[in-house]
């Protein structure tokens, strides 16, 4: 089995409540889930508690990320990622926007193997993000690991917010047609 | 939701932003609802955002890695089985609930059901439990049987054993002779014994019962003192 199918395999044990299988994943994945808590709130007591939050959530929705049709470390990552973002937007008083894949999207979407096929480009995206320009690359990665709103890259950037917008969505078309070649 | 659906300076691309724009969390509220009420009926809409949020969880990728505190792992399975126990109830009907048994004893039975799971050696989960409630001694007692270890883990939940004398817990089988398990531990709150196969096989279906005994457990083999409670062995 590849590292994805045996964290697959665990996930569906732990869809049915086997425990000894969640105790599995969590040794498997929670250095890689804490080092993101950890990047993005940079505090320690609250990267243990977005931990936390992020394992009950995996306890009780294991059977939610097939459905969906992301794969398994993706499903991981994002929902770790949003807990946290979602708990650092609460520190600084900006309203909660960090979304919840586990129960946002509709339970038949596309599947798992096309995903899994992205998913073994393992290096594209940073490609990608090579030829952004650097400041533009730099605003996608302090939006997904830093939970920065519009308003906060406007105001680290000194651009007008309008103009913000438009400069990252265009590079998030120029980053999705390097991707998509 | 001023935004959605306006990028007319993208024609070609704006549901791909729009999409990239949602996964990295930039939309205010009123324009995520708008969003996701379209997810709902467009899957080429839903393949964006899939495909999105593969593609940006690799920045997580140039993240390093942290082993969280080894207290950590304990404290969040307590969080994650605890909570399953307290929200659906499913797994606390598994236990025999003896009659007479409060709300607080129930609680009980979701600590010793994770109890079990988070201490319970070889396997996960026992294949048989027991439990022994005394009312009027206030004493509450588990049992469970882990076959993969050939180990009987008894828990003393609540209840002392009293000075002078011990607790001796017995299989009792139809009309066969009780056949000593052991002694409920007198410090400890947990005690694991490992039992000869002749002995595991009496379990199924069989009654486990406690009685009071001189210290040391009964001289004859046999219940000397009183039984003070018994459980039917169920499975788990």
């Amino acid at each position: 089995m590849t590292p994805q199918q045996e964290v697959e395999e665990l996930l569906a044990r732990i869809a049915m409540g086997d425990r000894r299988a969640f105790s599995d994943l969590y040794d498997r994945t929670s250095a890689k889930l804490f080092g993101i808590c950890l990047r993005v709130l940079r505090d320690q007591a609250e990267s243990e508690e977005a931990l936390q939050e992020a394992y009950v959530r995996i306890w009780h929705k294991a059977d939610a990320y097939r459905v969906n049709g992301y794969s398994p470390m993706t499903w991981l990552i994002t929902l770790t990622r949003n807990i946290a973002i979602d708990r650092r937007r609460q520190r600084r008083g900006t309203p909660s926007e960090a979304i919840d894949l586990a129960e946002t999207l509709p339970d038949d979407g596309p599947g798992p193997e096309a995903m899994a096929a992205e998913r073994s480009e393992a290096g594209r995206l940073h490609l990608c993000l090579r030829e952004l320009p650097e400041d533009r690359a730099a605003m996608v990665r302090r939006a997904y690991l830093d939970g920065d709103t519009y308003a906060e890259l406007a105001a680290a950037t000194g651009v007008k917010l309008n103009t913000v917008r438009t400069w990252l969505r265009r590079a998030l078309i120029q980053l999705r047609e390097c991707l998509e070649r | 939701m001023s935004d959605v659906g306006s990028s007319d300076d993208l024609p070609n691309g704006s549901d791909a932003a729009l999409a990239a724009e949602y996964v990295l969390g930039l939309m205010s509220e009123a324009e995520i609802e708008a969003f996701e009420a379209r997810l709902l009926k467009d899957e080429r809409l839903l393949l964006q955002v899939v495909t999105w949020t593969e593609h940006l969880s690799r920045i997580a990728d140039t993240v390093p890695e942290a082993a969280p505190p080894p207290s950590a792992k304990r404290r969040i399975e307590a969080a994650a089985f605890g909570g399953t126990a307290a929200r659906t109830g499913r797994t606390i009907w598994r236990f025999l609930v003896p009659l007479g048994f409060g709300g607080a004893a129930v609680a009980g039975l979701a600590w010793a059901l994770l109890t079990f799971d988070l201490l319970g050696p070889g396997t996960s989960e026992p294949e048989l439990v027991a439990d022994i409630a005394v009312e009027d001694r206030a004493l509450a007692l588990h049992a469970g049987w882990f076959a993969d270890s050939a180990e009987l883990l008894v828990i003393r939940e609540a209840g002392e054993v009293p000075q002078g004398s011990d607790l001796e817990l017995w299989v009792i089988r139809g009309e066969d002779a009780p056949v000593s398990l052991g002694l409920v531990p007198r410090q400890e709150d947990r005690i694991r014994y490992t039992l000869p196969p002749g002995l595991s096989g009496l379990l199924p279906g069989a009654t486990l019962a406690v009685s009071l005994e001189p210290q040391g457990g009964s001289p004859s083999g046999a219940p000397t003192g009183p039984v003070l409670g018994t459980a039917p062995i169920t499975e788990y």
